[in-house]
């Protein structure tokens, strides 16, 4: 990861941004602890309970100094508010609907930006002068945040569907076509030699020495989208759409209540970390056999 | 008799797995002398114990019995009576050459000017001269552990502890910079306490010779090496060498018979 | 540059190269890097001239120029809006540099900070703070505090991920030499820990400043009165699509260039460092 770090790769923006929860160096924390010893002198060395204690120190405290009064919960609103907003929304049809709108943008987008993005990237990387061509296009659209087309792309799109779908297209495609090339063009020079001496043809060292190359990258770019795409629905539905679980915020948040708003994040949130956890299972399956790739 | 530099009493060294509870004992009631001038080297397989007995000399780690003294005193306490040089050059990348090699002086409290001054002779006695201010990256592996040498010696210790620091380099300049370190060390009259596990290299420069043997690490012999100096390297193809290897490989590998039962005994436990 | 060359090598004639053949081919990158954005622009000009697009769908080169002639020299509201975009930017990013950073360090330092903070962080940064953004507007009301304080929002995680990660990687190699030395702690610190970790510290600062970026934009497009995600979306609701690419353009330069800049301060640290291998 470190000379990815210094020049700024896909890679290595993927696995800072977005770092797996098995990372944590609380699930492997290899502290002398003692078999013996006090009840609080091994308790304070268990990072579990320590971890525990904090998350469910903070919800009491919540609860509290919201229903005390400390806090207002008109903005924060309180834990048990939260769990019976979300009580009440899961039962209305209506919040099904908007799930269901949103998670088709999100796969549609998704889908289409994989299925253009990695063919696309592909080409650039193994056409060097391709690539050198649209290198700057791609450098400023990956550097521009795509909040910026919201607007643009709801004069292009209307309001519908096809606005949020395009909406999330954007994000990904250009950071998988950019970790895609970057795949390709890092591929050691040394094995295409190696195959090339054996007179291997164009599509067996596409096949056994690219692809199996480029795919961690893909993959780390990968992750990297599934948050963008994710900040993708939640902006275009909140800003430009009359429904899906983004209207819904928004529309919350301009009745004033809180709770809902809270909800809406809170199953976003669950959206964005299940989807990670796909591409990292999907990940790991495939990076068996790359010895130097450390997470 | 003068007081043996470096002493170790009784040792012992256990590490219990935290979850199974299972104890591996990596040093088992060990008693060395050091005396000043020596060049003492303990030999042994991967794993015998070696490197963590170096460890504990070095202050890293505590052991579960008894304890290693410098001139009588404990070393957890006293830093400043040892100079260390590890396996792996683990210069700071950031700093010149200069200043790693003043850098044990200035983990000791000396001021960064004033240690880099006192560092100076040294680089030159270990034939660094005119490579102050390049950046270790640029130097090749054998150059690297020079600078590592000169760390220690500059810090003026009692005696260098010295783990297998040319492991990592390839034969040929692994063979000159044993030459050099000889060299070096007959210049500067230190006490060494050198590590390693190639057999012919401990022969080469020591005056005595610990063998250790593994799991658990107990020494089993201590060997005189009764080649005169200075050695040249083609004392290699001594026959008094070349014996006094063989004694040491033998005890290696075909322990005695007690030995191998008392081992079965403890895995066991 | 050893990447090997996909396309078939071009046999050689029996003349000597000119030296400027040479020399096109060694800034080969440069230049179809320049030919692509020509070409590109051009192609869009002509688009829009022939009316295959609509202005109104896309503005054309041309008509952005003349719109940022008009935004910049007579009118001068982008210069305002500008200004107000980038006290926000730099003053949350200010903030986020340093809280950021110290929460990192001890976080990579303690082992019992971090096991209580690093989920802590995950779990904050895998929640999509767009969708925060509402309540705090909410709770802070549209003006210049909210924006900073989103700003920061955004802006505060990688610099505290990066700078724990860097002192969380300090070499035990390193630290087992100076403590054999019997070196102190805050020697450790200032000798080892900082300056190993200031390439993580610069990578943190680097994804810092275009999620700054961000943040301000969507503050800005979501709930404010000034600035410019402001006038994007003024642009938007107007139909102004040559306003709209200008401020596209305006946005996506800044953040380029300040992704350019951070990997040149990056890359001023290298003298120590090997030259990577390609």
């Amino acid at each position: 990861m470190d000379t990815d770090a210094r020049r700024g790769s896909i890679a290595a923006d993927a696995a800072i941004l977005a770092p797996a929860p098995e990372d944590l160096a609380v699930f492997d924390a290899a502290v002398q602890t003692r078999a013996d010893g006090p009840l609080w002198r091994r308790l304070y060395d268990d990072p579990r309970f320590l971890l525990s204690l904090t998350v469910i120190g903070f919800f009491v405290l919540w609860e509290v100094a919201s229903q005390q009064g400390w806090v207002r919960d008109l903005f924060f609103s309180r834990p048990s508010e939260i769990v019976l907003a979300g009580i009440r929304e899961v039962q209305k049809a209506n919040f099904w609907t908007d799930v269901r709108i949103s998670l088709t943008e999100f796969v549609f987008g998704f889908s289409l930006a994989i299925l253009i993005g990695i063919p696309v990237g592909l080409m650039l990387g193994w056409f060097r002068r391709l690539g050198y061509f649209w290198d700057p296009w791609l450098r400023f659209m990956y550097a521009t945040p795509r909040i910026t087309y919201i607007p643009l792309l709801v004069i292009w799109f209307g309001l519908g569907i096809s606005s949020k779908v395009a909406l999330v297209f954007a994000g990904p495609f250009f950071t998988i076509v950019i970790g895609t090339l970057e795949g390709v063009r890092t591929v050691p020079p040394k094995y295409l030699d190696v195959a090339r001496a054996f007179g291997a043809n164009n599509r067996q060292l596409f096949r056994t020495i690219l692809l199996p190359n480029t795919l961690p990258f893909i993959l780390a770019a990968m992750r990297l989208a599934v948050g963008l795409g994710i900040v993708a629905i939640v902006l275009g539905e909140m800003y430009a759409s009359q429904d899906g679980l983004g209207h819904m915020l928004a529309n919350a948040a301009n009745n004033l209540q809180s709770d809902r708003v809270l909800f809406a994040v809170l199953i976003f949130t669950m959206m964005g970390v299940g989807l990670s956890k796909i591409v990292r299972i999907i990940e790991d399956r495939v990076a068996e056999w790359k010895p130097q790739m450390e997470s | 008799m003068a007081q043996s530099v470096l002493e170790a009493i009784g040792l012992q060294m256990e590490y219990v797995h935290p979850r199974t509870g299972r104890s591996v004992v990596a040093i088992d009631k060990l008693d060395m002398v050091v005396d000043p001038q020596q060049f003492v080297t303990i030999v042994g397989p991967s794993g015998c114990g070696k490197s963590t007995f170096l460890k504990i000399a070095n202050g890293l780690l505590t052991p579960t019995e008894g304890q290693i003294t410098i001139y009588g005193e404990d070393v957890s306490r006293a830093p400043r009576n040892r100079g260390a040089v590890f396996q792996d050059a683990s210069l700071l990348p950031w700093f010149t050459v200069i200043h790693n090699a003043a850098y044990g002086l200035q983990c000791q409290g000396v001021s960064k000017e004033e240690a880099m001054e006192r560092a100076l002779p040294v680089l030159e006695m270990v034939g660094l001269k005119g490579f102050e201010d390049v950046y270790p990256h640029e130097l090749s592996g054998g150059m690297q552990q020079r600078v590592n040498v000169a760390r220690a010696l500059a810090v003026d210790p009692e005696i260098l502890l010295m783990d297998e620091p040319f492991a990592a380099l390839d034969a040929q300049t692994r063979e000159l910079m044993q030459r050099e370190l000889l060299e070096i060390w007959g210049q500067s009259n230190k006490t060494v306490l050198f590590v390693t596990h190639q057999i012919d290299e401990a022969v080469y420069l020591s005056d005595r010779v610990l063998v250790m043997s593994a799991r658990p690490g107990r020494l089993i012999a201590d060997i005189t090496v009764d080649i005169p100096r200075p050695r040249d390297l083609r004392v290699k193809r001594d026959p008094r060498f070349v014996e006094l290897v063989g004694q040491v490989w033998d005890l290696l590998h075909s322990p005695d018979e007690s030995l191998v039962d008392r081992e079965r005994h403890n895995d066991n436990d | 540059m050893t990447t090997t060359e996909a396309s078939p090598a071009v046999t050689g004639s029996a003349k000597k190269p000119s030296s400027l053949r040479k020399w096109v081919s060694s800034h080969e990158r440069l230049l179809l890097g320049i030919l692509g954005v020509v070409a590109v622009l051009a192609f869009w000009e002509m688009v829009v001239q022939l009316g295959w697009l609509r202005s109104s769908q896309m503005s054309s080169p041309s008509g952005i120029v003349k719109k940022a002639r008009l935004e910049f020299v007579t009118s001068g509201r982008i210069i305002e809006y500008l200004w107000v975009t980038m006290r926000a930017y730099l003053i949350g990013l200010g903030l986020a540099t340093v809280v950021g950073i110290p929460v990192g360090f001890f976080g990579g330092w303690s082992k019992r900070f971090a096991w209580v903070l690093e989920p802590w962080l995950a779990a904050l940064n895998s929640v999509p703070k767009v969708a925060i953004v509402p309540l705090i507007i909410l709770w802070l009301g549209i003006g210049q505090t909210s924006k900073v304080f989103i700003v920061f929002l955004f802006a505060v995680f990688p610099y505290a991920f990066n700078t724990m990660v860097g002192v969380r990687q300090s070499e035990a190699a390193f630290m087992d030499v100076a403590r054999s030395f019997g070196a102190s702690e805050s020697l450790i610190i200032r000798t080892i820990v900082l300056p190993g970790s200031v390439p993580y510290i610069l990578t943190g600062a680097r994804l810092a400043t275009g999620r700054a970026l961000i943040g301000v934009v969507v503050s800005e497009l979501i709930a404010s009165n000034s600035g410019l995600g402001f006038l994007i979306s003024i642009a938007g609701g107007t139909f102004d699509t040559a306003l709209l690419m200008l401020c596209v353009l305006i946005v996506g330069a800044f953040g380029l260039i300040m992704s350019l800049l951070m990997t040149r301060v990056e890359h001023s640290f290298d003298k120590w460092r090997p030259e990577p291998s390609q």
